[in-house]
């Protein structure tokens, strides 16, 4: 990576929400949940910039509106690392337009307060069928608490 | 001048479908719109002016305007209007897959019709004929959102990994995988035959001199229709039973069926009905045709039984209707 676009891209990245995560806890779980029977599905990576990925998944929501996944990165490799995400939502009904997606990070069953929420809302939600879905871009940064 | 107007009107929403046809590709058509049929107004199917007799057992639109011209041969030609609309408008939602298949009631209501429709009365050109009419789908196998399976194929088309370097991301909208998803999901729900039932109920009735106050409105008919439906591959096979009852009137039933297709870039079909009143069949050619995105018209050439004194007398009635689909 150029030493240009690796300044871009910490400029970025320091955009991010920080979720605090503890040193002595638990594997970090991640959530995401959609409602009104919405369809969506999403690529994670954990990364530190300029590097090779740690750790990638995917997340597909089932039938009770959620899916979880557990992170086996370590904690203290986790920290200063980012998470990115895309999620692609979309609607099976037209009678369904209106939606909110939710990531919820979770360490030792407590939720990882975060300086953002990560929270969407969508009142015009394409149709499946159209194949253009609602997408959602984001990401945060893993920081110890000190 | 009013009849010209009407007249013009017809003419257009004949025409202007038909020359709109040739530019859009079947296919595409056929894995959108028509993934979404749109079921007949039941505010028009109390009034008896639906393109279509035979009505589809599909589940219903969130909100669907319809503007009518009809035209009965040697006859006035009858402008209308309905709007149909379903409760989801009003802000109804499901938790999660789950819930909206498991709570049967809520689902039904989700997937109901409430109608408004009004033609000019041909007899009093100052009254005009309102119905009201309500539909409930109490099945529909078509529903995608019911079928786990393809739900599974569809999200497996929404995952997208994220690049570091946000300026390498794909930034357009469309997700080509979920295109050939969704022709895969729907291809494997119609690999079996799939059923779907509606049942619906209305009034029809007259109000004077087309002003609404409560001596003027005066309800003439009430009605009760079922819809089946039976979506093979490439067509689909309709079946209904109406009945129309009134103080004033004698009980008329209708049984018919008809046949349907989503192929060749229109919803097209043929259908027969036997009027157990007037002792006498009666048919009628249809179809739907996509002006643009939201907007398609649905003309209907029929044969059909009208009272003229002590005697049915057969007539060509020839019925185009615009619909503006708001939720496509």
């Amino acid at each position: 990576m150029r030493e240009g676009d690796f300044i871009k891209l910490n400029i970025i990245v320091m955009s991010y929400p920080i979720c605090f995560i503890n040193s002595a806890g638990g594997r970090i779980m991640v959530q995401l949940k959609v409602n009104n029977a919405l369809l969506a599905g999403g690529g994670f990576i954990v990364f530190e910039v300029g590097k090779p990925n740690i750790d990638k998944w995917e997340m597909e929501i089932k039938p009770n509106g959620k899916d979880e996944h557990t992170i086996d990165t370590a904690i203290d490799i986790l920290d200063g690392k980012i998470i990115k995400w895309i999620i692609n939502v979309c609607s099976l009904s037209q009678n369904i337009t209106k939606g909110i997606a939710e990531i919820k990070i979770f360490q030792d069953n407590k939720n990882c307060l975060t300086t953002e929420p990560l929270y969407w809302e969508e009142s015009k939600i394409p149709l499946c069928s159209t194949a253009k879905p609602w997408k959602i871009k984001g990401g945060l940064i893993f920081n110890l608490k000190s | 001048m009013k009849t010209f107007i009407y007249f013009i009107f017809l003419i257009l929403t004949i025409c202007v479908p038909l020359t709109g046809y040739t530019q859009i590709d079947s296919a595409e058509y056929e894995e959108t719109i028509l993934s979404y049929n749109v079921p007949e107004s039941p505010g028009f199917t109390v009034l008896g002016v639906n393109p279509n007799k035979v009505v589809s057992g599909i589940n219903a639109k969130p909100l669907v305007i319809n503007v009518l011209g009809q035209l009965v041969f040697n006859d006035k030609l009858t402008p209308g209007f309905a709007m149909d609309f379903s409760p989801s408008i009003f802000g109804m939602s499901f938790n999660n897959r789950n819930d909206y298949r498991k709570d049967d009631f809520k689902r039904i209501l989700f997937n109901s019709s409430i109608s408004v429709a009004a033609i000019k009365d041909k007899k009093d050109t100052n009254s005009t004929k309102f119905g009201l009419g309500f539909r409930i789908t109490l099945l529909d196998e078509t529903d995608l959102l019911m079928n786990e399976e393809a739900c599974e194929i569809i999200q497996n088309s929404l995952v997208e990994y994220p690049s570091q370097d946000e300026t390498k991301e794909d930034d357009t909208q469309e997700l080509p995988a979920l295109k050939k998803a969704y022709k895969d999901a729907r291809s494997i729900l119609l690999s079996k035959t799939r059923h779907s039932l509606s049942v619906g109920y209305g009034v029809e009735g007259i109000i004077k001199n087309s002003i609404i106050n409560k001596d003027s409105i005066i309800a003439n008919s009430h009605s009760i229709w079922v819809g089946g439906q039976s979506t093979f591959k490439d067509f689909r096979l309709l079946y209904t039973y109406q009945a129309r009852f009134g103080t004033k009137l004698t009980p008329e039933n209708l049984l018919g069926m008809a046949i349907k297709t989503n192929k060749y870039g229109m919803n097209a079909g043929c259908e027969l009905l036997y009027n157990f009143k007037a002792q006498k069949f009666e048919g009628a050619l249809s179809s739907e045709i996509r002006i643009v995105n939201n907007l398609s018209a649905v003309i209907g050439l029929s044969i059909v039984s009208e009272k003229n004194i002590d005697e049915y007398i057969t007539k060509l009635n020839l019925v185009s209707n615009i619909r503006y689909n708001i939720g496509n």
